[in-house]
């Protein structure tokens, strides 16, 4: 079998997250009753004019500057024309000739090749169609308008992806630097992320081939099994002498199929024109420079300071910036007065789980930097510690109270410490003496014995050196 | 006069004129309605109760909005205009919405879904178009005022053609929300009145920078103008163009006297050139077409509107609403307007059309640019024609708009002022300030407006 | 620039227009008629037209929930309107979902 290169790329939409839509006063929000959220703009009523979100042209730039994009001086709407019901004004305000950003990259792992560099050819501002349910009334398609005018950047790549595996990873870093800069939720669930990809075969350092178009894949895992399925079945073509159609083909996850989309004449002249109902948007340089600047700390950089500022490994520095939240919680704990490592340690061990589960810290992070003060100074354990933890969430009580009331504190009084060690000295001789003659390891026993005595409360480091004096003593 | 005895007084008016077919809706019980709202919201403003009747292109809610096309009929918007509004708020009334070229594309108001509109002198003639209904009912002494709409000289033409006053400010005075789309970048709310300061009072009342509209301007308020003693330190441009040898003899007469009557006022009159106002027609008809196309297309039966093809599938139901509910000229019209924009035909069309249209606009600001201070020209090439003298040849209708269509494209204020008749008919003389000089413009025209005799023979 | 039948029927297909057969052979010589007369434009000059200046932006919105209001619902003015939806005719199956 001859060797084909896959040639992948991908174009995005994510749902911007604005309060109001595009082009309307309309709130943006997901899960309203149906035609809740519309007004005469977002209808397409006769006599409604378009007039477009600040915050919107904002958020896409932010995104057009995370991911290293231009984003250009004047840009301008346009309008793509074509019947469909859930496109009121019988057109899609777009952005076509002169989108708002061009250029940029995004660097992602590839299995096969390492660090690689994703070019993006262009990122866009458009407005969202409403949405249709089949058969919801027998014979009949419904439509809701509540999605139309929903603002949405378009982020499409160069062709630069080599496999499926890339294209996914690809959309993690992608959807990673868009919900750290706050451009978009990237839930594809809620619809608030879209991913359309383009495929094709070719020989390597050959023309490319002819691509197809794959939609409705729901999830990032979705998208490449889809691709996984196209290849296969690009490659069988090819390889038995065949030739792809350019056509567009829907996942379906159930069955694991990719079959041409049927139904939606596809007219493939959309009659761009500049919408003359919206001036282009013009950006100044201070505009654009003050949007940069907004720009948070992107995970990438986060990573290596992480390394360098904190000395964590790349794996935990991975872990801990993956999620702006996480990241800044973290980093709240170490200025809260915690050693870096052992922060990461209780971060990733202790509110990793109860924030991926809830989406929230239980703990705040100076109450963890006290927690971690405590173990530090010997006034808990460090096994007594993570019962405090358990216990800070349920309320607002400072740590050291928690361990009180738990009577977690440890035991350092001398008088009580050397009662103990001379009761197990007296309980264990068979022990005692074995430990003398030679074996050092009962040591270990001998210090349990006093913890059990002290149902834990003491200080095993305490314990251990006052049972040292004690036996080199007697 | 109280603003119900107003009321009841145009309700009479709008019965006897029943003949013109100019309105399209109205009712004693929403004009009633009317007058009590315009009491409570409007009676201090500066419009004290004038009635004003409206282009059905104008969204209101409480008549119905049909664009004289079938595929609106029985249509009530959900919200009213912003020039609605604030008509009301200048305690204006709104008498009736009047009839027009189907979505205004016309210039005879022939190609309404609701029939002709008869010219108020003749009734074999026609006002002119689109808001051919608006003008004849201020011809006709119905209304004082009323609002039309411009895209390419539909309140200027038909006003010469009634003899009233038509001015189109320029494009971003007025605000175009609630205005049904027909061509998006020339479309401007636009005014009749019988006289330059009843149409001047309803200008000043609507103008004005609206957020709901992204290609309003924020400016000064509009000026109610004060005619001036004389015209002395202001100078004319007569441009050359729009003085052709095959100019009707009464159009020109008309002129040529209200020229005469501008020297004999002290004002200077020079002639300049506008060298590309031979292609205002044909880039309006590609340009306004292409925008009117994607404007219309929601007119699908879907959300609002009459849908037709019952029991037949979305595409068939999709063109048997858009074949069936709109009329000829809309059709041609959007069909040019998909042509021009389809792959293969868009830079020989509508990229030409786009570039003439910066050449037409950047005549005009070099005429001003020489010191010019307006320009003065006929308004239309011939006084009002016979019903169906055009009708027959979409092209030679198109031409009707020759004098008006360059200042359409270039976005600058104008208007038509009655300069007297030729064998009974109107004439008028279109006076062009530049951009958001309103005020100018209207000041001129107060102050020939007294001295022309608007109904004098000019032969 | 001719428009035969066929092209007049390929736009009127995009523009969602229904032309009755016996209408066709007319329109479309009404169109060309019209075509050729925007046609002088060809004739203009190609040089690039004077550069506009600096364009003038659009004013944005600022982002607030602020929706026009209606004053009657959607049900009151759409053809086919039930339980909140709009209804058109049941679109082609659109598989893979």
């Amino acid at each position: 079998m001859t060797a084909w290169e896959t040639v992948i790329g991908l174009e995005v939409h994510v749902q911007l997250a604005t309060r109001s839509k595009l082009f309307c006063g309309c709130a943006a929000t997901f899960g309203a009753d149906p035609n809740r959220n519309v007004c005469p703009v977002c209808l397409g009523l006769p006599g409604a004019l378009p007039v477009p979100n600040a915050v919107a042209v904002r958020l896409g730039a932010r995104a057009a500057l995370a991911l290293g994009s231009t984003v250009h001086p004047v840009s301008v709407f346009a309008r793509k024309n074509y019947f469909y019901p859930d496109l009121p004004k019988g057109y899609q305000i777009s952005q076509f000739d002169r989108p708002l950003a061009t250029g940029g990259e995004v660097r992602c792992e590839s299995p096969d090749r390492g660090l690689v560099a994703i070019g993006v050819t262009r990122l866009h501002l458009e407005e969202d169609a409403g949405k249709l349910i089949h058969d919801w009334v027998p014979g009949r398609t419904a439509i809701d308008l509540n999605r139309a005018g929903v603002p949405l950047a378009e982020i499409v790549s160069e062709p630069d992806l080599r496999s499926p595996t890339e294209a996914r990873a690809y959309l993690g870093v992608l959807k990673q630097v868009l919900v750290y800069t706050g451009v978009s939720e990237c839930s594809m669930e809620k619809g608030s992320l879209r991913v359309d990809a383009n495929i094709s075969l070719r020989r390597p350092g050959g023309p490319l081939g002819t691509k197809t178009e794959l939609k409705n894949m729901n999830s990032f895992a979705n998208v490449e099994r889809a691709l996984e399925i196209e290849r296969e079945r690009q490659r069988t073509i090819l390889d038995g002498g065949g030739r792809v159609e350019q056509v567009t083909l829907l996942f379906n996850a159930d069955a694991g199929t990719v079959r041409p989309m049927r139904g939606k004449e596809e007219s493939h002249d959309y009659r761009y024109f500049p919408d003359p109902d919206l001036p282009p948007v013009v950006l100044s340089r201070a505009w654009i420079d003050a949007a940069r600047a907004e720009l948070p700390e992107l995970p990438e950089a986060k990573r290596s300071r992480f390394q360098s500022a904190h000395g964590l490994s790349p794996y935990d520095a991975t872990v801990l910036s993956a999620e702006r939240p996480v990241a800044d919680y973290f980093e709240a704990v170490v200025r809260a007065g915690a050693d870096p490592k052992t922060a990461a340690n209780w971060v990733m061990g202790e509110s990793m789980p109860g924030y991926n589960e809830v989406g929230a810290f239980a703990v705040s992070a100076v109450r963890l930097a006290g927690l971690i003060g405590l173990v530090k100074d010997g006034t808990v354990s460090h096994p007594a510690a993570k019962r405090v933890f358990g216990e800070l969430g349920a309320g607002d009580e400072a740590p050291h109270a928690v361990a009180t009331r738990l009577g977690l504190v440890q035991v350092r009084d001398d008088a009580q410490l050397g009662a103990w060690v001379t009761q197990v000295i007296a309980e264990h001789p068979a022990e005692v003496e074995r430990f003398r003659t030679g074996e050092p390891k009962l040591l270990a026993f001998l210090v349990g014995q006093v913890m059990k005595k002290s149902r834990g409360k003491a200080d095993p480091k305490a314990v251990s050196e006052r049972l040292l004096t004690h036996l080199e003593a007697s | 006069m109280t603003i119900a005895a107003e009321a009841l007084a145009v309700a009479e008016r709008l019965e006897r004129s029943a003949s013109l077919n100019a309105v399209l809706a109205w009712s004693r019980p929403a004009l009633e309605a009317e007058a009590l709202r315009v009491s409570r919201i409007g009676s201090d403003g500066p419009l004290a109760g004038m009635p004003v009747a409206i282009k059905d292109n104008i969204v209101t809610t409480d008549l119905p909005t049909t664009c004289a096309s079938r595929i609106l009929e029985g249509y009530r918007s959900p919200y009213d205009a912003t020039v609605i509004e604030r008509l009301r708020l200048a305690g204006g009334l709104v008498a009736c919405k009047t009839n027009l070229d189907e979505f205004a594309m016309g210039s005879s108001t022939e190609h309404s879904a609701f029939g002709r509109v008869r010219h108020p002198l003749d009734p074999d003639r026609v006002p002119g178009g689109s808001s051919g209904g608006s003008a004849a009912l201020v011809a006709a002494g119905v209304v004082p005022a009323a609002l039309g709409s411009e895209t390419g000289g539909s309140v200027r033409q038909p006003a010469a053609f009634c003899g009233v006053v038509g001015v189109k400010p320029s494009y971003g005075r007025v605000s175009r929300f609630g205005l049904v789309a027909f061509g998006s970048s020339l479309d401007c709310v636009s005014v009749f009145g019988r006289t330059v300061s009843d149409a001047a009072r309803v200008l000043a009342a609507i103008a004005g920078h609206d957020p709901r509209d992204a290609t309003s301007r924020p400016a000064p308020p509009v000026q109610v103008p004060v005619p001036r003693a004389d015209l002395r330190g202001l100078t004319f441009g007569l441009p050359t163009e729009y003085f052709p040898p095959d100019l009707d003899p009464g159009v020109r007469a008309g002129v040529d006297r209200a020229v005469a009557l501008v020297q004999a006022l002290g004002g200077t009159v020079r002639p300049v050139s506008l060298p590309h106002t031979r292609y205002a027609v044909p880039t309006y008809y590609v340009l306004a077409p292409a925008e009117a196309a994607a404007n219309l297309a929601r007119y699908d039966g879907v959300r609002y509107g009459v849908r037709r093809g019952a029991g037949l599938d979305l595409r068939s139901v999709y063109r048997a609403t858009r074949g069936q509910g709109f009329g000829r000229e809309v059709q041609r019209r959007i069909l040019v307007g998909t042509y021009v924009l389809s792959a293969g035909y868009y830079d020989a069309y509508y990229a030409k059309a786009q570039a003439a249209r910066v050449r037409i606009t950047a005549d005009f600001e070099a005429a001003f640019l020489t010191g010019v201070d307006a320009l003065l020209t006929p308004t239309t090439p011939t006084p009002a024609f016979r019903a169906g003298a055009k009708m027959a040849d979409p092209v030679q209708m198109y031409l009707a708009d020759i004098f008006v269509s360059a200042v359409s494209l270039a976005g600058l204020p104008a208007l038509s002022l009655p300069a007297g008749r030729s064998e009974g008919l109107p004439i008028g003389l279109q006076i062009i300030a530049p951009s958001f000089e309103e005020d100018r413009m209207l000041s001129i025209a107060a102050t020939l407006e007294p001295h022309l005799s608007a109904t004098a023979e000019v032969r | 620039m001719t428009i035969s039948p066929d092209d007049l029927v390929r736009i009127a297909r995009l523009a969602e227009l229904d032309i009755a057969e016996a209408d066709l052979r007319r329109l479309a010589g009404e169109l060309e008629g019209i075509v050729s007369y925007v046609g002088q434009l060809t004739s203009l000059a190609s040089a690039d037209p004077p550069a506009a200046g600096d364009p003038v932006g659009v004013v944005l919105r600022e982002d607030r929930v602020d929706p026009i209001p209606l004053d009657r619902a959607p049900a009151d003015f759409a053809p086919e309107f039930q339980d909140r939806f709009f209804l058109v005719p049941r679109l082609p199956a659109m598989d893979g979902g």
